[in-house]
């Protein structure tokens, strides 16, 4: 700590720490504590429903003492009894409209209860896991000649062409498949028009057309990594083993894909976190029936309004990112440190 | 010969290759982009009713549209403000701090880049309502994306310190400098050109931000959202135009970029 301090000086030290802190807790970690937080306890219905039935039955007991008032006006005894009444309905009102915050693993036990949702969770593993591999198997080639083969000047125009697609917009990207996919679209005009099909495909009612819309959308995270590390690669060791008879299998096994391994990782990670994630491409490109677990979590939180359900699906998606990252990184033996380049 | 043979073959298949790939990168990017400007009450290229202007036209005067537009700029300048120097303090941070604790400090700044976004969305939320009471709009929108874009922001502000001579700083304290006079007469000139991409980068993250926005903006609207919205109530080829105009934009800003990377590296 002192080290800041001596390198940037006072005021300038101040700064740094405060920030950095201020960073770290209020943006990161207090969220996280308290989504956690949330995760774990719900209203007490069961005491609400109890509160609201007191009220009831005081309600119709007032009811049934002011009838008696209307012939008796002049009972001061029943007049002070519905005072007392109606000051116990208006507590009975207030406590039901803060019900109470009960600690349990309710939220959890629902989701472990619920079979459509458990169901959509695990298809979010295996769809994510599949678009991954779908992006790995076509970028390596695309990285490793991009990297190796190709001229200086054909190599800028490449990395233009690449560029592009990669920073226009998520949605419109996907909406782009919107067009090509849809009943009248130009997949399946050109398929009937070629005589292929004869009824168009509804690509939107099965999950296909999610899967081919998050693979167009996430596969350049694929890319650039693998192709970053691989342009660091010093072609003479291809050269040499390849003088030493190496045959070109084993020189992508025991030189390439060794080298480009902190590469192939991040993009692994980045395609399986950002599709797992993903509530534009789904919502755009799914049907009814291909819901996927992003939009359960979104309608807890704007449809049913049950945030603390919203909060622990939302953790079970952390933990499931959070897991998968530390069996890549144990996987490919890389650091998280080593990520970054 | 049999080697030239087969060398020929590789090199006609790796073109093939490419050819399919730049082929799968773009049509989609066409086929919106021509929509834009087809006479048709619906985004489609075929059938092709005759060219028209009447979409761009909507465009410009959709109100809708262009104030998302303006809310996502307003977001956008505040998440630059906030994470560029946040993003900067834990660079300088996390490079003069020991060995153990900055492998600590820095899982835990670089963690949002690797959260979901939607997660990052639903934590914010949850955080500033309970505590603060504060509801959805554009002030929460800059506190969620924020979280994340720093990172990014220090991702590059630390790549670009690790090429810094370590000389220059000795140099400059033994002639008399103080530690605030070296940060600002050489490092932060140093640091010049990654404080310009990290601002590019932290305006483009937050303009075409999603999953984040999505749980933070309440009742208001961004590009994004609107585009969100767009597709699901109320689809016209205005949003071809939209695409149409954003593509446009990315190729004049990718050449520049590419261009001026040559430039750089010679």
């Amino acid at each position: 700590m002192t080290k800041i301090f001596k390198r940037y000086g006072k005021g300038l030290g101040i700064y740094i720490l405060l920030s950095t802190m201020l960073w770290l807790s209020i943006f990161i970690i207090f969220p996280q504590i308290l989504m956690v937080n949330y995760s774990m306890w719900s209203y007490d219905d069961q005491a609400q429903e109890q509160l609201w039935q007191d009220a009831d039955k005081l309600d119709a007991k007032r009811y049934k003492l002011e009838l008696v008032l209307k012939e008796q006006p002049q009972n001061s005894k029943i007049k002070e009894e519905i005072k007392v009444i109606s000051n116990k309905i208006t507590k009975i009102d207030k406590l039901s409209q803060y019900p109470e915050k009960v600690y349990s693993t309710k939220n959890y036990e629902y989701l472990a209860k619920n079979k459509l949702h458990r169901k959509i969770f695990f298809k979010t593993i295996w769809s994510s896991i599949l678009v991954t591999l779908i992006a790995l198997i076509v970028c390596y080639p695309i990285a490793y000649f991009l990297a190796h083969i190709a001229s200086k000047k054909g190599k800028i125009l490449l990395f233009i062409g690449l560029i592009i697609p990669y920073w226009v917009d998520e949605l419109l990207r996907t909406f782009a498949w919107f067009m090509i996919l849809s009943y009248n679209g130009i997949i399946n005009t050109s398929l009937i028009w070629m005589g292929i099909i004869d009824q168009p495909i509804e690509f939107f009612q099965n999950n296909s057309a999610a899967l081919i819309g998050m693979v167009y959308a996430y596969i350049l995270f694929m890319l650039f990594p693998i192709y970053n590390t691989l342009e660091t690669l010093d072609k003479n060791q291809i050269l040499a083993a390849r003088d030493l008879g190496a045959s070109w299998l084993t020189i992508h096994k025991r030189i390439i894909i060794p080298y480009a391994k902190p590469g192939i990782a991040v993009g692994i990670i980045f395609v399986f976190m950002l599709t797992a994630g993903t509530y534009a491409v789904p919502s755009i490109l799914g049907g009814t029936s291909s819901i996927w677990f992003t939009q359960i979590i979104y309608s807890w939180f704007f449809d049913g309004g049950n945030w603390n359900q919203g909060a622990t699906y939302g953790l079970m998606l952390l933990v499931l990112c959070i897991t998968f990252i530390m069996i890549m990184l144990k996987v490919f033996k890389v650091k998280l440190e080593d990520m970054a380049k | 010969m049999i080697k030239f043979n087969s060398k020929t073959i590789l090199n006609i298949s790796v073109k093939f290759y490419f050819f399919l790939f730049f082929i799968y990168l773009f049509l989609p990017l066409l086929v919106v982009s021509f929509a834009a400007f087809n006479d048709s009450s619906i985004p489609t290229v075929y059938p092709w009713k005759g060219f028209t202007f009447e979409w761009l036209i909507k465009f410009f005067s959709d109100e809708a549209l262009m104030k998302s537009i303006l809310n996502s700029l307003i977001i956008a300048i505040g998440v630059v403000l906030l994470s560029i120097p946040m993003g900067l303090a834990g660079a300088l941070f996390l490079l003069s701090i020991g060995n153990k604790a900055r492998n600590i400090f820095y899982a835990v700044l670089v963690s949002p880049i690797l959260t979901p976004g939607v997660i990052i969305g639903i934590a914010t939320l949850v955080m500033w309502n309970s505590l603060f009471e504060v509801s959805g709009g554009l002030a929460l929108t800059i506190v969620g994306q924020t979280t994340f874009i720093s990172s990014m922001a220090m991702l590059l502000f630390m790549s670009r310190l690790q090429k810094f001579n370590k000389n220059l700083e000795l140099a400059a304290l033994d002639l008399g400098a103080s530690p605030t006079q070296l940060f600002f007469k050489i490092t932060l000139p140093f640091l010049k050109p990654a404080i310009y991409s990290a601002t590019a980068l932290a305006f483009l993250q937050s303009v075409q931000n999603y999953n984040t926005t999505l749980f933070l903006i309440g009742t208001k609207s961004t590009i994004t959202i609107h585009i969100g919205s767009m597709i699901k109530l109320g689809l016209t080829p205005v949003l071809n135009v939209l695409a149409f105009i954003s593509i446009l934009l990315v190729i004049i800003l990718s050449t520049l970029y590419a261009l001026k990377k040559r430039e750089e590296n010679g």
